[in-house]
């Protein structure tokens, strides 16, 4: 069977500075991976390398969030298949929400629990509800694979569970980068942990107990 | 609250636009529109010429419209463009409009206007004493004429300048300005902020007339030869629009000015007739001066 | 008081790089930007001062104290006549304004969307590079003295400034959406989506200022005739009726001062229904001939319209006549508008780190601040040929009060957008003057510098209508020109003017581009 990511002795370097060294990792279709490590590790510039060997088959959600702050909620999340409408069928979606996609959205929505929030002005919610727009931005785009980085940093223990089973559920492979690892031991299949751009774990987050991924932090 | 008034507003708009459409529709009634180049103080203009649309209006029987313009080719460009009919031209601005519009008549011009004259003034403080040669002392001032299209502020004093000298103002003087009409000439030679002017003669006396001018700190130096200078011109399409002989009635009208209020103020003692053969000699010198083409 | 810019930093030079993804490199060493400024402010300030050994700066001994008493007397009672007439004046003027804004705004932001294009930013520089006064004189040779040639003149140098500032304000766009890849291909949807609801408020504040210059330009234009407050303003200076001067000015500030409060965006559409409702509807000439006339024959000389003429020879004649016009006043006129831009741009950035210190360090007290806006205020509304006028009384004809006018004019105008900088970005109010050099001073500089060099353009233009001063700049010949009703001259030499302003503003931002390592981004917030 064809890997969907393979990477193979993979070294990323800014001119002053090392980000990646020696990366070998593959990922099959319908793994769940959590990517744990330290700030700096490497984590975010190894899921824009992942990103880039299926950009037609993912659906990436960035840690700065990317949302447009004029808009609203609802067109946040609609921004994700702009590509998809023709320029008419958007301007005009900006005056009167298309129906079709306004049904497909407030049902992520609701999932999210930002439903009530889907026609008011995205900066106008606290820093945890941005953060489920654009988690929900990428799940509209209905990609079989999900990349995510931090898309649950910002939200408390519960929410983040919520957050997360959404994701996964409605994903056939999922990729995200955590710094909770308790979520990272429960919720998915394995666990790579990075330390200073080199692969120091990986493996089934059933061998794995929750000192060894603290060692990551040491 | 907020979303309501702005789509009323832009009812307000929609409505406004749709009105406006139609109503472009006015009176034809035929007005002759005149204007007078800016020489000097407005408010003397507007009092000045308000008395003409009047006089005019009440002798013609048309309605006599006057507009204030702020410049002497502001003054051109209405005439040429058939906003104004008629016209209270300088020599120099009375060539220009003749030349371009074809037809366009010189018919009067005031008695003092065949005779007419510059005075060049100086600040007290260069000592340029009065002279009746041509006062060289100016040399190396600062200098100022009045509007750049004036005939008595620039193209004849130009002229003359050019003729005692033999080289261009710019050369002769450390500063060359343009003041904008003859009593800001005044003014600023008065105050010292130029050493050196020129004015219209006229402007000058009625200006000493009513006390503005404080002899001891600005004086006349020299006053050129004489020329021909200011003229009532007329556009030569008027007839079509007022009826056959209508530049001959305006004509006449212009010339039967007795009332001494009325001429006091332009102040000529009188109107005589003028052609457009009488400002030949201007047309040579403004082209000679390349502020005209021939 | 130069030696305090070493501390500037550019505060935004690493800001702008972690939105761009984690693909960007991270920032190279910035350290030097501040002494990079610190030279390129110097480098201003010196060929100022260079200049000014060359250039005639004479005071000339006057006295103007007996008229300036007149004027002050004047301004300090001032008196209307018809008070009705003056309230039409002023609604004329912000009529006037509302329109021609609004119309450039439209035009300005289609124009914005392909600014890209080479041609577009070509002629967008060359339209602005003309002088409102001279559009309007252009224009009333089509329309004459009517209100379409008040609205025209400033409709479309502002609709080509709009199209500059707009795009500059897309391009500072913060947010790049680099998670979707394939949506950039749709490049309307991208801008609806992406660009547009991100610049929007900073358009909507672009446009709140750009009615305040309306309203000044508006007013500027009753100088050639136009019906709005400058017709009266001018005339009362001339004519030394310095009452009503002064209740014209006081009128005139109190307006521009009152635009902040009336003046919502989502009463536009009213206003402008009013303001359609209140312009007179004058007979203007709009005959097709006149437009013909004026494109066919009027501007070209006389000797390429003679009949028969071959294309080849037409060229000829033309870039010959071209020439020796182009010596006979375009090298004076050329090299006279730099040596008063020159100076003028010295002193302006001198009096502005003045005017802004002063303003930063008085901060806490309400009363002198209010004051000190009200000053910056009258300094900016005054239009700089009434400055002209009452400098050239007390100094004398040189480029002296050139420089002054146009500097105070200037430095009042950046004190104030910078004032407005500080208060947008809600900085910490500086508590005395070494608060000031360390914390606010820093901040604004890289503005400060971007706003500097934006004016420099338009203080080349602005030179143009001191030519009451005898300076003998570009612009003054241009003046020159139309009235004499030579239109071939005036457009040859617009067109000079036109590309000096463009040669200009190319070498600006390449001097600059020296001077900082990735260019002191010039944006033209103006």
């Amino acid at each position: 069977m064809r890997h969907l990511f393979k990477l193979t002795d993979y070294s990323f370097s800014y001119p002053d500075q090392s980000v990646l060294a020696e990366v070998s990792l593959s990922i099959e279709q319908g793994e769940k991976v959590a990517i744990v490590g330290q700030s700096g590790a490497g984590k975010s510039t190894l899921l824009n390398v992942l990103y880039a060997q299926q950009p037609d088959q993912s659906a990436y959600c960035v840690q700065d969030r990317q949302l447009i702050f004029g808009l609203s909620c609802y067109n946040n999340i609609y921004l994700a298949k702009l590509a998809e409408h023709t320029a008419l069928q958007n301007l005009l979606n900006l005056l009167k929400p298309n129906p079709r996609a306004l049904q497909k959205i407030t049902v992520i929505a609701r999932q999210l629990a930002i439903e009530d929030k889907l026609h008011i002005s995205v900066n106008k919610l606290s820093g945890g509800q941005q953060q489920r727009v654009a988690v929900a931005r990428a799940c509209y785009q209905q990609k079989p694979v999900f990349i995510g980085d931090e898309p649950v940093s910002n939200l408390d223990a519960l929410k983040a569970q919520q957050v997360l089973e959404v994701i996964l559920n409605s994903h056939q492979t999922s990729i995200i980068a955590l710094h909770d690892r308790h979520l990272a031991l429960q919720y998915f299949d394995r666990i790579v942990g990075l330390k200073a751009g080199k692969i120091a774990i990986d493996k089934p987050a059933a061998k794995l107990c929750i000192d060894d991924l603290d060692q990551l932090y040491l | 609250m907020l979303f309501r008034s702005f789509t009323f507003s832009w009812y307000c708009l929609i409505a406004i636009i749709s009105t406006g459409a139609h109503s472009a529709v006015d009176n034809k009634a035929p007005v002759l529109t005149f204007t007078a180049i800016p020489d000097q103080d407005q408010q003397q203009l507007k009092l000045r010429f308000q008395q003409v649309a009047d006089y005019l209006s009440a002798t013609l029987q048309v309605k006599v419209n006057y507009i204030p313009v702020k410049s002497y080719a502001a003054a051109i460009t209405a005439f040429r463009n058939n906003q104004v009919q008629l016209a209270w031209f300088g020599g120099l601005s009375g060539v220009r409009a003749r030349q371009l519009v074809r037809g366009s008549q010189a018919i009067a011009q005031g008695v003092e206007d065949t005779k007419f004259k510059s005075y060049f003034i100086a600040h007290h403080s260069v000592n340029i004493a009065p002279t009746k040669d041509f006062p060289l002392g100016i040399i190396n001032k600062t200098f100022t004429f009045g509007s750049k299209g004036s005939t008595s502020g620039r193209l004849m004093p130009e002229y003359y300048i050019r003729q005692a000298l033999k080289a261009a103002p710019k050369e002769l003087f450390k500063t060359v300005g343009f003041s904008g009409d003859h009593s800001l000439t005044i003014t600023q030679v008065a105050a010292g902020a130029y050493q050196v002017g020129v004015v219209n003669y006229k402007v000058w006396h009625s200006m000493l007339d009513a006390g503005k001018i404080d002899l001891k700190k600005v004086q006349v130096i020299w006053q050129t030869p004489e020329y021909t200078d200011y003229q009532w011109t007329i556009r030569g399409d008027l007839d079509s629009k007022f009826g056959v002989g209508f530049a001959a009635k305006v004509q006449r009208a212009l010339l039967a000015i007795k009332d001494p209020q009325l001429l006091k103020q332009f102040p000529r003692s009188g109107f005589i007739k003028a052609e457009n053969q009488d400002y030949a000699a201007i047309k040579k010198t403004a082209i000679s001066l390349d502020l005209l083409q021939p | 008081m130069l030696n305090f810019k070493k501390h500037s930093r550019h505060p935004n030079s690493n800001s702008h790089q972690s939105h761009d993804g984690a693909f960007s490199h991270p920032a190279k060493s910035v350290s030097s930007d501040g002494i990079r400024l610190r030279n390129f402010s110097l480098l201003i300030l010196a060929a100022g001062l260079l200049v000014s050994f060359f250039a005639d700066v004479e005071v000339h001994a006057s006295e103007p104290w007996l008229h300036l008493q007149l004027m002050l007397q004047g301004l300090f009672t001032p008196s209307v006549s018809n008070p009705q007439s003056l309230l039409l004046d002023l609604l004329y003027t912000v009529a006037v304004a509302l329109i021609g804004v609004s119309v450039s705004v439209v035009a300005g932001f289609l124009l914005s969307l392909c600014y890209e294009h080479y041609l577009v930013r070509l002629c967008c520089a060359f339209f602005r590079a003309i002088h409102e006064l001279f559009w309007a004189l252009i224009f009333l040779q089509i329309f004459g003295l009517s209100v379409t040639t008040a609205i025209l003149a400033i409709a479309i140098p502002y609709a080509c400034t709009f199209a500059r500032v707009f795009h500059d304000i897309y391009q500072q766009s913060q947010v790049k959406i680099t998670q979707l890849s394939q949506i950039k291909r749709s490049k309307i949807s991208y801008f609806l989506y992406v660009q547009l609801p991100q610049t929007l408020p900073k358009m909507q504040s672009y446009l709140r200022y750009r009615f305040e210059c309306g309203i000044r330009t508006s007013a500027v234009l009753g100088f050639v005739g136009l019906p709005t407050i400058g017709f009266h303003l001018e005339t009362a200076f001339k004519q030394a009726d310095y009452s009503f001067a002064g209740a014209l000015l006081i009128a005139f500030y109190l307006l521009i001062a009152s635009i902040k409060y009336w003046l919502k965006l989502y009463l536009l559409p009213l206003y402008l229904s009013i303001a359609i409702y209140v312009l007179p509807s004058s007979d203007f000439v709009n005959d097709s001939e006149n437009i013909y006339r004026f494109f066919s024959s009027d501007i070209w000389p006389r000797v390429v319209l003679g009949e028969g003429l071959s294309v080849l020879s037409i060229i000829y004649h033309y870039s010959q006549w071209f020439a020796a016009l182009f010596m006979s006043q375009g090298v004076a006129g050329i090299f006279n508008t730099l040596m008063l831009s020159m100076m003028a741009i010295a002193a302006t950035a001198v009096s502005c780190v003045v005017m802004i210190s002063i303003i930063a360090s008085i901060d806490q007290y309400w009363l002198m601040q209010k004051i000190a806006n009200s000053l910056l205020l009258i300094l900016r509304s005054t239009p700089e040929y009434i400055l002209a006028f009452v400098l050239l009384l007390i100094i004398g004809p040189s480029m002296l009060p050139a420089v002054v006018a146009l500097s105070m004019h200037n430095s009042a105008l950046i004190s104030f957008l910078l004032q407005r900088n500080l208060e947008e970005k809600y900085l910490r109010k500086a508590t005395g003057f070494s608060d000031y050099l360390y914390k606010i001073l820093p901040q604004i500089y890289p503005y400060f510098i971007s706003l500097l060099m934006y004016r420099a353009e338009i203080i080349l233009r602005e030179s143009a209508i001191l030519g009451v001063l005898g300076v003998m700049t570009l612009g003054f010949y241009i003046d020159s020109a139309f009235e004499d009703l030579r239109f071939d001259r005036a457009f040859a030499l617009l067109f000079i003017t036109a590309v000096l302003n463009i040669l200009v503003d190319q070498f600006s931002r390449k001097m600059q581009l020296n001077f900082t390592q990735q260019g002191i981004r010039v944006r033209s917030r103006d």
